[in-house]
């Protein structure tokens, strides 16, 4: 997947959508993939976060 | 710096006429504001940089449509052929766009970025990805909504795949992760193994156990059945062969005594036949005897039965005797007759002799003496004479005949009473005599008999075959019984009926079929674990494999996000823009809200009367415009030059890093004042590189190029 977040990038509009998510796992979730160059990143990124839920 | 220079030559029939650039210099600011008269080529110079910047391509959504047709006729109308280069100069950015037209009749436009001295080729895609032009006519803004909401239409559909794309990229990873070796599962599996092998050891030695013990009392079984069978089949056999000499004896006997005894039944049965008829018979001939009793004694013979005479003739005699009466009635008759026309029979002779003379021819013309007539008429009469005598002897031998008809049926009836009186005809022996009822019953004994011995015999080949697919010597039974018989697995089993025998037995079988299916059960069982094994044992162990749960956790919320943003925000982003929003949905508020703050931001301020004020929402559907002062201005009561301000505003509010050109045509109705704020906005974009360039054309008496 190639990152979009470049030239195109709006700030505004990426709020937008955030607020419109129902809890604050799925606004990260959105945040990651709309902020994020590739998938693997995504990934490890969530992984990062179950791990570090568990070790919590 | 922007410099343009075009030819249009347009076929216009009447002439061809050629259109440059000539009321205005080939160069101009990056931020440009133009004036003059209609017909100098203002707009052209609008239209050109547009189509130069890939303009005919926009949706109509992103370009107001009166602009695109006529653009695009520059290209697509075969009147017009068209030759163009225009180069913008951001030497801030340190970039240049460069667009050609070369060839008058084609319809390419080569577009080219120099950045650092190298120049690199940019299709319309590439374009639009990193610049946007905007080129409008200023309007209310209400009508420019469509234009406004498509950015937001875009943002979704792009969402939605970038989702769609991450969804589909995680599945696959938790996938991966599900087909990783999982040590929990695989040291299950070989636990259930172990267990499954050693039921399968307890139920083998089971199996075998009894299958070996089975042997034994099938063996026993067999053998014994085999032997009581032979034994059977022999005292049946010489049962059988005493039978069939005793037959053949009474065969002999019974054939010659019943010979007589069947010409008596053939000739009673031929009587019986033939008797009946023959009373019919009887009674029309007797029928024409009117005189005396004889009346009386036919009525008699006929209303008796000649069968029941026949079979009680001790008791009845009715038509006997009226036989006998009758004969001697019709003899009486007779000798009567015989009496009464003695004369007239003794003259028949002596009329018969006369006549005979009177033949003679010498006589024919003979006159009778004594009368007048001739010898023709004297035979005539004695002929007559003659005829009567006959029919009395007639009559008389008739009644003879009769008399002895009445004797011969009288002589058949005595004849059947001696018949039926001397031969067994009783409906109890059917027919047969004493002997042949006692070879019957031999028969009927030899055929029970040879049932016995063929059911002894089957029995015999069956244990036979038996002890055969026991691979044992029938030949040596006796021998192989007296050795098993001594084995203590079957002691119980010799003391055991028969049937109780063969009801272990096959209650044996069902359990040795039974083990042997649970055998191949867990061995097919076994052998499916060992695969599992084997192939869990090849994949790769992935320490993340325990994450499988929580990642699937956020699968599914992948799921969600991708639904809201493939169809429930552009659902309700259509009943917003269609203000038809739901007022009981509470994402149709909330979004609506939210993108009322969106064109806020991009708003920043308004003019309204003789003050800004700072846009902090928009309401689309009641087209409100709320500002951070408190005030509420309805769309329809902003000045159209304010309205045109707010829209041009607003359009170059876009917060991406995509680089503007901005071509604002016909700004008309803006007055300084209103026009001030736009331009405000144009200069800090180009400072901060966002915009890199701007051309506002207003209408004006003369030509007019001026720097903003």
């Amino acid at each position: 997947m190639e990152n979009k977040a470049g030239p195109g990038r709006n700030d505004d509009l990426q709020d937008l959508f955030l607020e419109m998510m129902e809890n604050q796992d799925t606004k990260e979730l959105l945040l990651m993939i709309l902020n994020t160059n590739n998938e693997q990143e995504i990934y490890e990124m969530i992984l990062q976060k179950i791990k570090g839920a568990k070790n919590d | 710096m922007i410099k343009l220079s075009y030819m249009l030559v347009r076929d216009e029939k009447d002439e061809t006429k050629t259109y440059l650039l000539k009321d205005y210099p080939p160069e101009f600011s990056n931020l440009t504001y133009i004036e003059g008269p209609n017909g100098s080529g203002k707009s052209a110079i609008l239209h050109i940089i547009a189509l130069a910047l890939y303009g005919n391509r926009l949706e109509k959504d992103e370009l107001d449509p009166g602009l695109h047709k006529r653009i695009s006729s520059l290209v697509d109308d075969p009147q017009n052929k068209l030759t163009f280069e225009l180069e913008i100069d951001v030497p801030e950015n340190g970039l240049k766009l460069v667009s050609r037209k070369t060839n008058p009749n084609s319809k390419d436009i080569d577009l080219r970025l120099i950045q650092n001295g190298k120049e690199i080729p940019y299709p319309f895609e590439k374009f639009k990805n990193e610049f946007r032009l905007i080129y409008t006519i200023p309007n209310n803004p209400t009508r420019q909504l469509p234009e406004l909401l498509l950015e937001l239409k875009a943002a979704q559909s792009e969402t939605t795949s970038k989702v769609s794309w991450f969804r589909g990229f995680l599945e696959k990873k938790i996938q991966d992760l599900e087909n990783s070796r999982d040590e929990k599962n695989l040291n299950s599996e070989k636990e259930t193994k172990k267990i499954a092998e050693e039921r399968y050891s307890e139920i083998d030695w089971e199996h075998r156990s009894l299958s070996k013990k089975h042997e034994k009392l099938r063996s026993y079984y067999n053998l014994n059945g085999y032997l009581e069978n032979t034994s059977k089949v022999a005292n049946l056999q010489d049962e059988l062969d005493k039978l069939v000499k005793e037959i053949q004896i009474a065969n002999k006997s019974t054939v010659r005594k019943c010979k007589d005894n069947r010409s008596s039944i053939q000739k009673f049965n031929q009587i019986m036949s033939n008797i009946e008829r023959e009373k019919t018979n009887l009674t029309f001939t007797l029928s024409k005897y009117k005189h005396s009793n004889l009346p009386k004694h036919l009525a008699l013979i006929n209303s008796s039965s000649v069968v029941i005479e026949i079979k009680n003739s001790d008791k009845q005699k009715t038509i006997r005797d009226s036989l006998i009466a009758c004969i001697n009635g019709i003899q009486s008759l007779a000798t009567s007759e015989e009496n009464i026309h003695k004369e007239d029979l003794l003259s028949l002779e002596l009329y018969s002799s006369l006549l005979r003379i009177l033949k003679n021819p010498n006589y024919s013309q003979i006159t009778v003496p004594g009368t007048n007539s001739n010898v023709g008429l004297l035979m005539t009469q004695i002929e007559d004479a003659i005829e009567e005598k006959n029919s009395i002897q007639r009559r008389i031998k008739s009644y003879d005949s009769d008399a002895e008809s009445v004797k011969k049926f009288l002589q058949n009836v005595e004849n059947a009473i001696s018949i039926y009186n001397n031969t067994d005809l009783s409906p109890d022996s059917r027919g047969m005599s004493e002997q042949e009822i006692q070879l019957a019953s031999l028969k009927a004994k030899e055929t029970e008999l040879n049932r016995r011995l063929k059911l002894a015999k089957n029995e015999r080949g069956n244990f036979k075959t038996g002890l055969i697919s026991q691979k044992i010597d029938p030949t040596v039974a006796t021998i192989e019984i007296t050795k098993l018989e001594k084995a203590p697995e079957i002691q119980d089993f010799i003391k055991l009926s028969v049937q109780e025998q063969q009801v272990l037995i096959e209650k044996n079988e069902r359990e040795l079929r039974d083990l042997d299916s649970q055998r191949i059960e867990l061995s097919k069982f076994i052998n499916s674990k060992k695969k599992n094994i084997e192939n869990l044992e090849k994949q790769e162990f992935d320490p993340d494999r325990e994450y499988i749960a929580d990642l699937k956790v956020f699968s599914r919320h992948l799921v969600t996000i991708e639904s809201l943003f493939r169809s429930k925000l552009p659902e309700a982003l259509k009943r917003i823009e269609n203000k038809k929003m739901d007022s009981s949905s509470e994402l149709d508020i909330k979004y609506s809200v939210l993108i009322g703050d969106y064109y806020a931001k991009k708003m920043k301020t308004i003019l309204y009367g003789e003050k800004e004020f700072t846009v902090s929402n928009v309401d689309i559907v009641k087209e409100v415009i709320k500002t951070a002062e408190g005030k509420e201005i309805k769309f329809d009561y902003l000045g159209t030059g304010q309205s045109q301000s707010s829209y041009l505003i607003t359009k170059l509010g876009m917060t991406d890093a995509k680089k503007t050109i901005a071509l604002f045509d016909e700004v008309a109705m803006m007055d300084n004042k209103s026009l001030k704020p736009v331009i405000e906005v144009l200069k800090t974009n180009y400072k901060n590189g966002k915009l890199i360039a701007a051309i506002i054309v207003q209408r004006g008496e003369m030509p007019k190029v001026e720097e903003l």
